[in-house]
């Protein structure tokens, strides 16, 4: 169950204990690879609607993080993934310090690349979300991409709860008016 | 249904991004590594103690004055070397510590203070006068007696202690002196400028700064300030 090489047997059980908030039959906590399968899916969505210049990249030194320090995480599965997008929040601020910093230059050698880059998922809505403020883009990818409770959220952006309600509030009603659908 | 429940979903839809195949598999491959070295951390802990350790063993070397430049010593060695120096009165203070051997010294010195039984000490700890048979200890001290025999060997002792006493006899008083005489504290007479008199506590007289005068009382007292040496036990100021 525990290999990560493989894991593909783990998806089957895996996903429904965490997305009922249950935790394991044998009280273990879950294999770095087992909340990879479950999380890398809404990070790596979480990377691209942040405009992360190269969000598989990312994803990985995030998982590479988790996998490092999943045996000292205590927590229910609300902890876990408030806790993973932590660390996503950090990486992505280390990223952007370390690309302000290096200046581009432009290379004669263009790299084979690695993997096909992944075809953007609703551009319109994408757009849409670059338009509202930070903080406002924020909650709501934290709200609705991490998923994450009011509670977390607070706790990730430094705020109180009501008023990442009413930032939420702000920022569906900002979207429904660009991208055109009824208030 | 409202219309804001469409654009939520819309939104939770970004985050059920597919992860490439060969992303996932690369990814997963790192993450294995990184577990298993996550998963030795008392190999760090060894490697972080051995890092303090060996810096506080160099580090006491250094501050008592010795030569850091040696090959790190390992922290048991060092802190025998601390501890032992303030006892070694040895030239040879400034010695490297490379070869190792001041610790060692040091130990041998400790036994010998000591006591330790078994090795016979060197004549010159004991005689500070060698070369002089008027002080020091007899040149016999510590040999032992020359002879096949119990009877020879004694017989031979007797001989140099008897020897050893005509010569000590012919010494200078002054020389001899610091052993010859009485030992320190014994009475020898009262010295100089002490009148005498009785033993101390018994009444002379008056006191030192008291009015001369006979007491009051005693009309036919010594003058005072003349030494009159009583018999020991007779009253003071009495006839």
């Amino acid at each position: 169950v525990t290999d990560v090489a493989s894991p593909e047997p783990v998806v089957s059980w895996l996903l429904p204990r965490h997305a009922t908030g249950a935790g394991r039959d044998d009280g273990r906590a879950p294999g770095a690879g087992e909340v990879y399968l479950w999380l890398a899916p809404s990070v790596l969505g979480y990377l691209r609607a942040r405009g992360a210049a190269d969000p598989e990249d990312l994803l990985g030194e995030v998982f590479f993080q988790v996998a490092r320090d999943i045996d000292r995480f205590r927590g229910d599965p609300v902890k876990l993934r408030a806790w993973v997008f932590r660390i996503t929040r950090n990486r992505l601020i280390d990223d952007a310090r370390r690309r302000s910093a290096r200046p581009q230059s432009v290379s004669a050698e263009v790299p084979e690349p690695t993997v096909e880059p992944s075809a953007p998922v609703d551009p319109e809505l994408l757009d849409a979300l670059a338009q509202l403020t930070p903080a406002q883009r924020e909650v709501v990818l934290l709200r609705f991409v991490a998923d994450l409770p009011v509670a977390e959220v607070a706790r990730l952006v430094r705020r109180r709860p009501g008023a990442v309600k009413a930032m939420q509030s702000r920022a569906l009603a900002r979207l429904q008016q660009l991208l055109g659908q009824p208030a | 249904m409202k219309p804001s429940d469409d654009l939520i979903d819309r939104i939770r839809t970004l985050g059920r991004a597919e992860v490439p195949a060969s992303v996932a598999d690369s990814h997963l491959t790192a993450m294995a590594g990184a577990r298993s070295r996550a998963r030795r951390p008392w190999l760090a802990a060894v490697a972080a103690l051995a890092a303090v350790v060996l810096g506080t063993g160099v580090a006491s070397a250094t501050w008592q004055g010795r030569s850091p430049s040696v090959p790190i010593t390992p922290a048991s060695e060092a802190e025998e070397i601390v501890e032992e120096e303030p006892v070694v009165d040895s030239p040879d203070d400034g010695m490297d510590l490379s070869d190792g051997d001041l610790g060692d010294e040091g130990a041998e010195s400790d036994e010998g203070d000591e006591g330790e039984e078994g090795e016979a000490p060197e004549p010159s700890d004991l005689d500070p006068f060698p070369d002089d048979p008027c002080r020091g200890a007899p040149p016999f001290a510590g040999q032992p007696p020359v002879g096949a025999t119990d009877e020879e060997r004694s017989a031979n002792r007797s001989a140099e202690a008897e020897a050893f006493a005509a010569v000590r006899e012919a010494c200078p008083d002054d020389e001899a002196g610091e052993g010859a005489g009485p030992p320190p504290g014994v009475p020898q007479g009262p010295p100089a400028g002490v009148p005498q008199g009785p033993p101390a506590g018994v009444p002379q007289g008056p006191p030192e700064g008291t009015p001369q005068g006979p007491p009051a009382g005693v009309p036919q007292g010594p003058p005072a300030g003349v030494p009159q040496g009583p018999p020991a036990g007779a009253g003071a100021g009495g006839r």
